[in-house]
């Protein structure tokens, strides 16, 4: 029973986590609404932008998607790792940049739902000024205390002041980060042309699948490389959810793997059990038939017991899943700070797993049942 | 004449333990009657066990003929003779044969189970029979909690319990007490007197024999003498 339990155990807390991790990530990217791109230097999926990147995108590539027909904006941005000092604490955070273009502004602010909780966002000309995440506005962030307007922070040796701080929004680095003007994170990591995502807004009208496949040949031909060999990415929001979607389900899939072999482990462990119960109630077996059960009978007795066996194995690993995926995610948001650890459990993976964990046990059980109901009476009595 | 309820031909039952051959029983003949107490006597090793698996229709003949109310048994499948069994047939044993993790009444209630009664039923009848061997105030008790005779009377009313014609009992008073055993007895001859069923008793108790209307001894397999 043990093994349908653990197996049990990690299907329903890797489930519910796959998940609440879908439901985060697809929350993200229907944010970014379906007329805007986003494109990337390769290699990036698992790291923050630009800090992997065989080739960086630049500000001419900027140009190149300006020129392409069907683009409205196309905005380059940065997102940078930095130090930051306050409260006597010096840690390494993500700076994101904010376009210096009040229409580019504000198609950044549409995209992501920036709004402040408290102060202003960024006017123009701001200069060493800085928006904190909505995760400063308690005492739970890199600072660990409240943050408040007007206080002054050091990032990469230079003071800043904080002119407001985020409501929360559900983007990659959007509520432990901070944003800072375009021309001011320049100056600040001294980076004049590289770019680490450009931000493409398409025409009222234009397929936005085209518009995406028209950038990617002429970044191909740009850069001089064949079909397969783009060191780039051209993402649509479909694109994008569908990207994470393929790893979640590679995940889910290896984790139903593990669980899988455990299931079965689980299983041998129900079948040897029951061929001991069958052994120890062979009487029993002969006294059930000496008053009226057929082979049917005892074979169905035999396998319910069983189905049992493995449904109380069923509801304890129900338990520790919910238990280890409610752990789980509480790690991820105090430790980690991320919300994209969530668990959700639905009505239909539960009665899932308890319905499975009970068919394991009945299957399991057929063999023993079987030679129980195939004991001849006789035989069986005289034990 | 009355008729027979249980007739057995010529059977015999023969085992193989490796190269020997062991005759358990050579051609038996008994015709056992309706509303009839027989008793079956003999020593250890005589066949009488095999005998009342016949009768029983627990088990199989190597040869010849057993017929329950005029009907060939020794052919029908396994399920079949179950479903026969459960319905015609009440088994009291010497070791009561209790279900230990069941309580009185649902030991009493499980061969209705088997032919596909409906609860409520069983449980009425389970009630009235519990009553009848004056267990009433012990239904939810588990055999373990129970005596030696209260619990062959719990086995008493399960063998009761699809209302079959005939009683089989294998020393029912084999594990009891003199004293427990007399009561027992008394039971058994007033379901033959009053209810009039067939009672079928196997023993090596001469004294007990006095309760049946006929005895039969066996040895070897064979009768030898029939009172």
């Amino acid at each position: 029973m043990l093994g349908i339990f653990i197996g049990i155990a990690a299907v329903v807390s890797l489930i519910s986590l796959g998940q609440g991790m879908e439901e985060a990530l697809t929350a993200t990217f229907a944010n970014l609404g379906t007329d805007k791109l986003v494109i990337q230097a390769a290699s990036t999926m698992f790291a923050p932008p630009g800090s992997l990147a065989v080739t960086p995108l630049t500000k001419d590539d900027i140009d190149i998607v300006r020129r392409t027909q069907g683009v409205k904006v196309a905005i380059g941005r940065l997102l940078r790792g930095v130090t930051a000092e306050h409260n006597e604490l010096r840690v390494q955070n993500f700076a994101i940049s904010i376009p210096e273009d009040l229409e580019e502004r504000r198609l950044i602010v549409e995209a992501v739902d920036l709004q402040v909780e408290d102060g202003r966002l960024f006017r123009n000309g701001d200069r060493f000024k800085v928006l904190l995440g909505a995760d400063f506005a308690t005492e739970d962030n890199a600072f660990q205390k409240k943050m408040r307007i007007g206080e002054k922070i050091t990032l990469n040796d230079k003071k800043f002041e904080v002119i407001g701080i985020l409501k929360r929004i559900s983007a990659p680095f959007g509520n432990d980060g901070f944003m800072l003007m375009d021309d001011t994170l320049r100056e600040l990591i001294n980076e004049d042309e590289e770019v680490d995502l450009i931000n493409v807004q398409v025409e009222k009208g234009a397929d936005v699948t085209k518009v995406a496949d028209t950038i990617t040949k002429k970044f191909r031909r740009d850069r001089n490389q064949d079909i397969g060999e783009e060191d780039f990415t051209v993402q649509t929001p479909e694109q994008a959810s569908q990207t994470f979607g393929s790893i979640l389900l590679i995940m889910q899939i290896v984790v139903i793997g593990i669980a899988g072999i455990s299931l079965i482990v689980g299983g041998v462990g129900i079948t040897n059990a029951m061929f001991t119960s069958v052994l120890e109630r062979t009487k029993e077996v002969g006294i059930m038939k000496a008053i009226g059960a057929t082979n049917k009978d005892v074979m169905t007795f035999f396998m319910i017991e069983s189905g049992i066996l493995g449904m109380t194995g069923g509801i304890i690993g129900i338990l520790m899943g919910v238990a280890m995926s409610g752990f789980v995610e509480i790690v991820g948001k105090n430790v980690l700070g991320s919300d994209l650890l969530r668990a959700n459990f639905s009505i239909y993976l539960i009665v899932g797993a308890l319905l499975f964990s009970f068919f394991i046990g009945t299957v399991s059980g057929v063999v023993p049942a079987m030679q129980a109901s195939k004991m001849a009476p006789v035989e069986a009595l005289r034990q | 004449m009355t008729e027979s309820i249980i007739r057995l031909d010529d059977v015999w039952k023969i085992y193989s333990l490796g190269k020997a051959k062991v005759n358990a029983l050579q051609g038996l003949s008994i015709d056992i009657k309706h509303g009839e107490f027989l008793s079956i006597m003999g020593p250890s090793g005589s066949g009488k066990s095999t005998a009342v698996n016949m009768v029983g229709s627990l088990d199989i003949p190597s040869k010849g003929t057993i017929y329950l109310e005029g009907k060939d048994i020794s052919k029908l499948s396994e399920s079949d003779l179950a479903q026969l069994r459960g319905k015609k047939i009440g088994f009291i044993f010497q070791q009561f044969n209790l279900i230990p993790t069941l309580t009185a009444l649902q030991n009493i209630t499980l061969p209705m189970m088997f032919q596909g009664i409906n609860e409520n039923e069983r449980v009425k009848r389970g009630m009235e029979l519990l009553e009848k061997v004056d267990l009433k105030d012990r239904m939810h008790h588990k055999p373990n909690e129970l005596s030696g005779g209260q619990q062959q009377r719990v086995a008493i009313a399960r063998s009761l319990s699809n209302d079959p014609d005939v009683i089989l009992a294998d020393e029912p008073t084999g594990n009891l007490d003199s004293k427990t055993g007399i009561s027992v007895m008394s039971f058994l001859k007033e379901l033959n007197r009053k209810d009039g069923k067939t009672i079928i008793m196997v023993t090596h108790d001469n004294h007990l024999a006095k309760y049946a209307d006929r005895t039969v001894y066996l040895k070897d397999g064979k009768i030898t003498r029939k009172l």
